[in-house]
C-alpha cells in the first residue's frame, strides 16, 4: 500500500501545475461551501431565534378549528329529513371559562400564559378620529410572554398596575399627534362606551404601522370599554422550550376545544421558504464543488492516459488491477484531502471576514452584522463533500486504468 | 545433463484473436525451457515471436492449450496467482525500457522487490545496488530515467527484472533499440547474469550473433514453431 501511495504521489508531483490548478478548485469550493453554509445556518438560526423571541409560542384564540355541529344533527344522527340554511346560534364572542383555562395551563411545567382581550376603539384627539386596536392585559403576565418591556421608550409596563386608568401607546402615534406622557385620551368603543385613559408609557417596536395603531390597557378596563365583562379573546403562551409548542398546542386544543396555534404553525409559510432557500443555496455551492471535481477528473484522466506504458509495465511486473485502481483513486483522495486542508483555513478566513461586515439596512437604526454559524457540522460536511467528490471523480479514470491490458500496450510499442 | 522436468512447458499452446477474420498468432506450440537454459526465439517479422513470449510470460492467455510453470498449471490459475508468479518468478525486459520516469534508477529497480514484500528493504536495497554496480551503473544509480542513455536504461531494466531472483527472464528484442556497442554490453550482461543467477532466458531477437550464443533456438514462422 505504501508503494502504491508513493507512486500516486509521484505522479501528482510530476504534474505540479495541473495538480495545483485542480487543487485550487477544491480549495475554493470548500471555502465557499463553508462560508455559504455558515451564513445559511447562521441566518436561519437567527431568524428562528427572533421568531421564537418575538412571537407567542402558542396563541389560543376564541375560534374553533371546525364549526361546531348543530345540536339538531347530534340529536338525530340518522334523520330522514334534511334541514338546510341552519345558521349557528349567535354566541357572545370570547373564550368562555378562561379562568379555568388559565388554571389548567398553570399545571403544565415551563408554561407562562397571559390572557388578553383585544377590540377596536376610536381615539378622538385634536379634532381627529383615530382607529386603534386596544388590548387589555395583565401587566405582570404580559411581561413574561412578550418583548413589549424591551420596547418601552418612556414609562414601564408595570406602571399600568399603579395607575389602573393608564394606557401604553406607540411612538408613531405619539409623534404624529403630539401625544405625550400624562396626556388624557378619550377612546370610544363599538358599543358606544367612552372611557378616558392617561398615557403612562410609550413603546417603539420599529414597525411604523404597529406603533401607530396599537394601545395597551389593563384587562378590566378593556372589558369595560368593549362591553365584554369577564371575557377575553386570546391567551398568549410562552414556553421554556419553544420546540414543545407543537405537541403542547394540540394537547391544549383537545383539552379546551378552542383553537391553539403553535409558532411553527403560524409561521409555516416562512419556515417552508427557509427550506426552499436552503435547497437553492446548497445546490449552488454543491455545483461549485462539482465543478472542482471535474477538475480532478481531468487531471487524473490525463495522468492515466499519459501513464499507459507505466501501467502496462507495472501490470507485467505483477501489480494487479485493483492495485492500479488504488493508485489512481488515492490520487483523488490526496487531492481531496489537500484541498480540504487548504480550503478549511480559507473558509475560516472568509467567515471571519464576513463577520466584520456591518450593513445598514433601511428601517433600522443600528448597523447589523451577518449572522454566521460556527457549528462543527459545517466543517465536517465541507470536508466530507470535497473528499467524496474527489474520490468519485478519480474512480472513473482509475477504473479505466485498471482495465489496461499490458499486452495491448506492449504490442503497440510506443 | 541430468534429466529434470522442465521449468516451463507448453502443450499445443494456441492464441487466436477473435474478430471478423480470426487471426491465429501462435498455433499449437509445444515449448520446453529448462532451468538456467538460454533459449533464443527467432523468426521473420510478424511471425508471432512477441505473441509467443507474452504467452510464456503469462501476460496473455492462450485460447487453447496448457502451460505449466514451476510445476503449476497456469492455464487454470487465477489472475492473482498469475500476477504473483510474474512478480516472484519471472522478469521482463522489453525493447523499450519502460522505466517509471518519476523514480530514480535505484527506485525503479526496487519497485518489484517492494511489491513482493518478502525481503527486508535494506537487504533488497543492498541487492539492487550490487546488481546495478555489476551492470556498471554505480554512478548512475540516483539519476532519473531521462538522464540516462538508452543502453543504461536498458541495463536498469535488466536489474529491475532480476531483483526478485526470478527463475526465468523474458526479453523482447532487448537490444533492438540500441547501437552496437551498448547492444554488445547488454548482451554480455544477459549471459553473465543468467549464468550466475541460474536464471532461464527466453529472448526474442533479430540479432544472429546473439541467438548463436543461445543453448537452443526456437524458430517460428507464421505462428508455428519449426522443427
Ligand atoms: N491486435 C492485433 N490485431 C491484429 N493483428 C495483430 C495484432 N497483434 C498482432 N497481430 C499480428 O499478429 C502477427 C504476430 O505478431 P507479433 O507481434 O507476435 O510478431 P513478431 O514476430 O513479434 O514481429 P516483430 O518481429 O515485427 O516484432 C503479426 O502478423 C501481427 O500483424
Ligand atoms: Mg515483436
Amino acid at each position: 500500500m505504501r508503494l502504491l501511495l508513493a507512486i500516486a504521489f509521484r505522479h501528482l508531483m510530476a504534474r505540479k501545475r495541473q495538480s495545483v490548478v485542480s487543487l485550487a478548485g477544491i480549495v475554493l469550493g470548500v471555502a465557499f461551501f463553508m462560508a455559504i453554509s455558515s451564513l445559511m445556518q447562521g441566518s436561519e438560526a437567527d431568524f428562528i431565534r427572533r421568531l421564537i423571541d418575538n412571537s407567542p409560542h402558542i396563541t389560543i384564540t376564541d375560534e374553533y378549528r371546525t364549526n361546531k355541529r348543530q345540536p339538531v344533527f347530534e340529536a338525530y344522527p340518522n334523520a330522514a329529513i334534511q334541514l338546510r340554511n341552519i345558521s349557528p346560534m349567535p354566541e357572545n364572542r370570547g373564550i368562555r371559562g378562561y379562568i379555568q383555562t388559565l388554571q389548567l395551563l398553570k399545571t403544565y411545567p415551563g408554561v407562562r400564559a397571559s390572557p388578553s382581550l383585544s377590540g377596536q376603539g376610536i381615539l378622538t384627539f385634536a379634532g381627529r378620529n383615530i382607529g386603534l386596536t386596544v388590548t387589555g392585559m395583565i401587566p405582570a403576565d404580559i411581561q413574561g410572554v412578550t418583548t413589549i418591556g424591551k420596547y418601552m421608550q418612556k414609562g414601564k409596563v408595570l406602571d399600568l398596575e399603579t395607575d389602573s386608568n393608564g394606557i401604553l401607546i406607540g411612538e408613531t402615534l405619539s409623534r404624529k399627534y403630539g401625544v405625550d406622557m400624562g396626556d388624557s385620551l378619550p377612546i370610544t368603543s363599538g358599543t358606544g362606551t367612552t372611557r378616558s385613559f392617561k398615557v403612562v408609557g410609550i413603546f417603539r417596536t420599529g414597525r411604523g404601522g404597529y406603533d401607530e395603531r396599537n394601545a395597551f390597557v389593563t384587562l378590566p378596563r378593556a372589558q369595560a370599554l368593549l362591553g365584554q365583562p369577564n371575557r377575553i379573546n386570546s391567551i398568549i403562551i410562552k414556553l421554556d422550550d419553544a420546540y414543545q409548542a407543537r405537541t403542547l398546542a394540540s394537547q391544549i386544543e383537545t383539552a379546551i376545544g378552542y383553537k391553539a396555534e403553535s409558532w411553527q404553525e403560524q409561521s409555516e409559510d416562512m419556515l417552508s421558504t427557509l427550506v426552499i432557500r436552503n435547497i437553492i443555496m446548497y445546490t449552488v455551492v454543491s455545483a461549485v464543488l462539482l465543478v472542482a471535481a471535474f477538475g480532478i477528473y481531468n487531471v487524473i484522466s490525463t495522468v492515466v492516459l499519459e501513464k499507459q506504458r507505466d501501467i502496462a509495465i507495472l501490470k507485467s511486473m505483477g501489480f494487479e488491477a485493483h492495485e492500479i485502481q488504488t493508485i489512481f483513486v488515492s490520487q483523488g483522495v490526496m487531492l481531496g484531502f489537500a484541498g480540504a486542508a487548504a480550503g478549511v483555513p480559507l473558509g475560516v478566513a472568509l467567515m471571519t471576514g464576513l463577520m466584520q461586515v456591518k450593513m445598514k439596512v433601511p428601517g433600522t437604526r443600528e448597523p447589523i452584522t451577518m449572522p454566521l454559524s460556527w457549528e462543527w457540522n459545517i466543517f465536517a460536511i465541507a470536508i466530507a463533500f470535497a473528499v467524496t467528490a474527489s474520490i468519485l471523480a478519480a474512480l472513473l479514470p482509475a477504473r479505466k486504468a485498471s482495465k489496461i491490458e499490458p499486452v495491448e500496450i506492449l504490442r503497440g510499442g510506443f | 545433463m541430468v534429466k529434470q522436468p522442465p521449468l516451463l512447458r507448453t502443450e499445443k499452446l494456441t492464441r487466436t484473436l477473435t474478430g471478423e477474420i480470426p487471426i491465429t498468432l501462435v498455433k499449437q506450440a509445444d515449448v520446453a525451457i529448462h532451468a538456467g537454459e538460454f533459449v533464443a526465439i527467432v523468426g521473420p517479422s510478424g511471425s508471432g515471436k512477441s505473441s509467443l513470449l507474452y504467452l510464456l510470460g503469462l501476460l496473455d492467455k492462450p485460447t487453447s492449450g496448457d502451460l505449466f510453470f514451476d510445476g503449476m498449471n497456469m492455464s487454470t490459475a487465477t489472475e492473482h496467482e498469475r500476477a504473483r508468479t510474474r512478480l516472484a518468478k519471472m522478469g521482463f525486459v522489453f525493447q523499450f525500457h519502460f522505466l517509471l520516469p518519476e523514480f530514480s534508477a535505484l527506485e525503479n529497480v526496487l519497485l518489484p522487490m517492494q511489491q513482493l514484500g518478502e525481503v527486508p528493504f535494506e537487504q533488497g536495497k543492498a541487492r539492487a545496488i550490487e546488481l546495478l554496480t555489476r551492470l556498471g551503473l554505480k554512478e548512475q544509480m540516483h539519476k532519473r530515467p531521462h538522464q540516462l542513455s538508452g543502453g543504461q536504461s536498458q541495463r536498469v531494466a535488466i536489474a529491475r527484472a532480476l531483483i526478485n531472483k526470478p527463475q526465468m527472464l523474458l526479453a523482447d528484442e532487448p537490444t533492438g533499440n540500441l547501437d552496437s556497442t551498448s547492444g554488445n554490453t547488454v548482451k554480455q550482461m544477459f549471459r553473465e547474469l543468467a549464468r550466475t543467477e541460474n536464471c532461464a532466458l527466453a529472448i526474442v531477437t533479430h540479432d544472429d550473433s546473439f541467438s548463436a550464443q543461445a543453448d537452443r533456438t526456437i524458430h517460428i514462422v507464421d505462428g508455428v514453431i519449426q522443427p
